[in-house]
């Protein structure tokens, strides 16, 4: 019930975070880094973080590591330190998540005179 | 959400010794996103012989198979007549379309740094024609495709263990004996044929890139 509670308002939450990202970085292109600590900000409530991950993808991972390059940029705006910590949240509530899944008992329901219904 | 394992693996310094590893057991047992796919597997056929020379028989041909998807993927890269309209190819190589008839390369990406050493982009900038991007694009790509097949088809002719002519374990005597006739088991003969039908497939799949898009190096090379 909790579990399920939570997960309705991660979900509600995930698009509002990602348009308050999405628009930092539209109207000031030129500072990733102050839009990736309000990323930051919102990991320890936001445990859907990984929902973003394709905003994330787009925004602060692509543009410094597309085809061919094989570092971070030294003159990067967002500094490589940041981006470790960002992948490991992502990592680290991803484990969690399926920690939980695999923790949550799906009880078989049984109906008359048809057996079992997963 | 397998791509961050990709990117975590990739930026982590000092690179991890199971690097190569990592890439291909995320590449082999996940589904991950077309863009990302096409850089992780490029990442992890910067050398080739590295990821062969320690592996086994069956390691060696789960990296064949990606050699091969890899080596598709670049083709339709290169084969893709309007990058512009594939959300792929603009995630990957980091363009933009201005007015519809330039595209702006962002300054520090790959190909922006390729086309710099090579003199290509002029004083203009960072800014090239349309059509003039697409072909340097390809060029780019068929270039980089040709030179990692060819590497890949002499470290494979070389692999001991899918050449029947080729006997590499030391006798008693410490020496090499004489290249003979192996014994094949049913497996080994399965995986040899398995590995003379990628190889075929990966040349067909560089040969079958349009003669027009191949750079000039390789004409000659063929003649």
């Amino acid at each position: 019930m909790t579990f399920a509670t939570e997960h309705k308002i991660t979900a509600a939450k995930a698009p509002i975070l990602e348009r308050q990202i999405r628009r930092r970085l539209t109207d000031d292109p030129t500072r990733p880094s102050e839009a990736l600590d309000v990323v930051f900000r919102h990991v320890p409530e936001i445990p859907g973080l990984a929902d973003l991950f394709d905003t994330i993808t787009d925004c602060f991972l692509w543009p410094y590591l597309s085809f061919g390059c094989r570092t971070w940029p030294e003159g990067a705006e967002v500094p490589v330190s940041k981006i470790h910590t960002l992948l490991e949240a992502i990592s680290s509530q991803r484990l969690d998540l399926d920690h939980r899944q695999r923790n949550t008992v799906n009880r078989p329901m049984i109906h008359k005179g048809c057996g079992l219904i997963l | 959400m397998i791509q961050v394992d990709v990117f975590k693996l990739v930026i982590q310094r000092p690179r991890s010794p199971h690097f190569e590893k990592g890439l291909v057991n995320i590449l082999r047992r996940s589904k991950v996103d077309k863009a990302v796919k096409l850089f992780a597997l490029d990442c992890l056929f910067d050398d080739i012989s590295i990821i062969v020379s320690n592996s086994l028989q069956h390691e060696a041909l789960s990296t064949l198979d990606l050699f091969r998807q890899y080596s598709l993927m670049m083709r339709e890269a290169a084969s893709e007549g309007s990058p512009r309209d594939s959300p792929w190819l603009h995630a990957l190589f980091q363009f933009t379309t201005t007015d519809g008839m330039h595209t702006d390369i962002q300054r520090g990406i790959f190909l922006f740094d390729h086309l710099q050493a090579n003199k290509t982009l002029g004083d203009a900038g960072r800014s090239l024609l349309l059509g003039e991007f697409v072909r340097y694009m390809k060029r780019v790509l068929v270039d980089r495709l040709f030179t990692r097949t060819m590497k890949e088809e002499s470290i494979f002719a070389e692999l001991s263990f899918f050449n029947p002519y080729i006997w590499s374990d030391p006798n008693e005597n410490g020496q090499r004996s004489r290249p003979a006739p192996r014994q094949d088991n049913g497996n080994q003969f399965r995986d040899r044929v398995q590995v003379h039908l990628q190889r075929i497939v990966i040349l067909d799949t560089l040969y079958g890139i349009s003669p027009k898009d191949r750079p000039s190096a390789w004409t000659k090379v063929q003649r």
